[in-house]
């Protein structure tokens, strides 16, 4: 099963790659100017897509120049193909997180797979020319690794300079990055308290990596710093009094009845929840299915966006129960289970700074609040939302088939409108 | 029983606890929308277009004089200029009466295709045929 499903996965990245337009994506022609900028002049530009770390351009412009060598009529097709392995990849890294805190549990595997596969958030942000993708492969990797460390008890030198090495190379890629440092850094620190056996080999090392993991990226935030007077977002906030940066309903509005009859920019207010869940399942803000370039926002397209958001009520809803299952799990079992705290930890703090940076640079159309900011916990969701439907199935495999069966079917149509 | 087994059925308790939490998340959600929405939303909305108007795009405004029309939409109504085109902006509370503020509109202007647009609870009349970043300004505002 879990080959079928990266096979899967694979399938339509690749396909996604070749057929959806380079310059379709997020703010893609700045990204596009930025790789090129680097890999022709060797310079970061000094406009568009400037507060972004090069890591991604790095890879992406020299993917195009193969293309070009290869004789690619859009050669920019080529970094996204690497987006779709990377995708993959980060897919092949969940497989090993879930045998590592949860081995020998299939169903939870092949459930979190699934839901990985089947988010359209994953698919549509790997078709693009965009540094997501490879932020959530650094991302993954540096909590599995983590993860293994804190299981396994290994605590070797070579693990945690892997480990810096890792938390560093996400930075350069994308701010969000920091999260998954944030998170890393916290259950080691759990490890540190709970466990008095661990403390020595744990706490020597820990100070190391948390110099060398801000060392790395170091002369990325000195240059921000220099040229922007911001060294993490590369931009000043609003000078907005904080009350009037959004409407009280942009933070509690759950958008009904647009969120699911007209799940859209063009008829959805921005608000933060309904623009996160729409953006997840579907296309708020017509990049993918409507918008310049693209069909017309006609009936049909509104009618197939409304079966998105009614499809992902349901995954959404069990893998919001695991994320809870996971937080309860994790206080009560703080001792022997310190590596849920990775897990526990990604989605608030997707959630928690996407907000913070929607609040800190308020724009009228809810332009801030993109769904794939929070693309680095998609694993961690995953994974609760495995371990929902493995527990429903080991307490009663009827209800776990029913259960099964009815997300495989939402999972199924969510994965269709993903493919481009 | 295996070890395996074992944690599984130790994990049913939060579980349980997670989808009841999910629940009553929904509850809690719906209730307090509600509650928000009767109390706050309509008196607002006209109230953060103006400062969206003002604060983000700029644009300052009056109130339109001698249009009869927008004076019947009852949260409020205003004038201002967007990339040289003037449009008048009516509000209402709801997206009936603001359909009747557009229908008021046409008894009186005949065919304005292209000028006259409904969006949700807002109804915008413009000078001349409106080009889409002119319309996307507004949009930006509606709340």
């Amino acid at each position: 099963m879990d080959g079928v499903l990266l096979a899967l996965l694979a399938a339509v990245g690749i396909w996604n790659a070749f057929t959806y337009p380079p310059d379709g994506g997020y703010d893609a022609a700045e990204h596009l100017a930025y790789a090129r900028a680097l890999v022709e002049d060797g310079s970061i530009p000094g406009e568009g897509a400037f507060y972004t770390p090069p890591g991604f351009y790095v890879v992406a412009g020299a993917a195009t120049k193969v293309g070009e060598a290869l004789g690619l009529e859009d050669p920019e097709r080529a970094a996204q193909l690497v987006n779709a392995l990377l995708a993959v990849g980060t897919a092949a890294l969940l497989l090993v997180l879930a045998r590592l805190v949860f081995p020998g549990r299939p169903v939870l595997r092949w459930s979190a797979l699934g839901f990985f596969v089947c988010c359209p958030l994953v698919l549509k942000t790997a078709a693009m020319f965009h540094p997501q993708t490879l932020a959530l492969f650094v991302s993954t990797a540096a909590l599995t690794f983590a993860a293994w460390m804190i299981v396994r008890r290994r605590y070797d030198w070579w693990a945690w300079l892997g480990l810096a090495a890792l938390l560093g190379a996400g930075q350069l890629v994308r701010s969000v990055s920091i999260w998954t440092f944030g998170a890393v850094l916290t259950a080691f620190v759990v490890v540190l308290v709970t466990r008095p056996e661990d403390r020595r080999p744990v706490g020597r090392a820990l100070a190391v990596v948390l110099v060398a993991a801000i060392v790395l990226p170091l002369p990325w935030y000195v240059h921000l710093q220099r040229s922007t007077g911001s060294s993490i977002f590369g931009r000043s906030g609003t000078s907005v009094p904080l009350r009037d940066r959004w409407p009280g309903s942009f933070y509690v509005s759950p958008g009904l009845p647009d969120v699911i009859t007209h799940p859209h920019r063009q008829a959805l207010p921005p608000r933060f929840f309904p623009v996160v869940y729409t953006e997840t399942w579907g296309d708020y803000f017509g990049i993918w299915s409507w918008g310049p370039g693209r069909p017309d926002l006609t009936d049909a397209v509104n009618d197939r966006l409304v079966l998105q958001s009614v499809v992902g009520a349901p995954l959404t809803a069990v893998a919001f129960a695991g994320w809870f299952a996971l937080v309860a799990l994790t206080l009560r079992r703080l001792r022997t289970r310190a590596e849920l705290v990775l897990l526990t930890l990604m989605p608030l703090a997707a959630i928690l700074g996407t907000l913070y940076y929607a609040v800190r640079n308020p724009t009228p159309d809810g332009d801030v609040v993109k769904g794939l900011f929070m693309l680095t916990a998609v694993p961690a969701w995953a994974l609760g939302f495995g371990l929902v439907v493995d527990a429903v199935a080991a307490r009663n495999r009827t209800a776990g088939i029913v259960l099964g069966a009815l997300l495989a079917a939402c999972g199924a149509v969510a994965l269709a409108f993903a493919v481009a | 029983m295996s070890t395996v087994d074992a944690e599984r059925r130790s994990e049913w308790p939060y579980v349980k606890g997670g989808a009841a939490a999910v629940a009553l998340l929904v509850v809690v959600m719906l209730v307090g929308w509600g509650i928000y929405s009767a109390v706050d939303e309509d008196m607002d909305q006209f109230e953060l277009m103006v400062r969206c108007l003002e604060n983000e795009k700029g644009l300052g405004h009056t109130e339109p004089s001698g249009d009869l029309v927008a004076a019947t939409a009852d949260l409020g109504a205003l004038a201002t200029i967007v990339e040289t085109n003037p449009v008048t902006i009516a509000v209402s509370s709801s997206e009936d009466r603001a359909e009747r503020v557009a229908e008021r509109y046409r008894a009186v202007g005949g065919d304005l295709t292209g000028r006259l647009e409904v969006r949700s609870t807002s109804v915008y009349l413009w000078e001349r045929p409106a080009s889409p970043t002119q319309r996307q300004t507004l949009y930006d505002c509606t709340y």
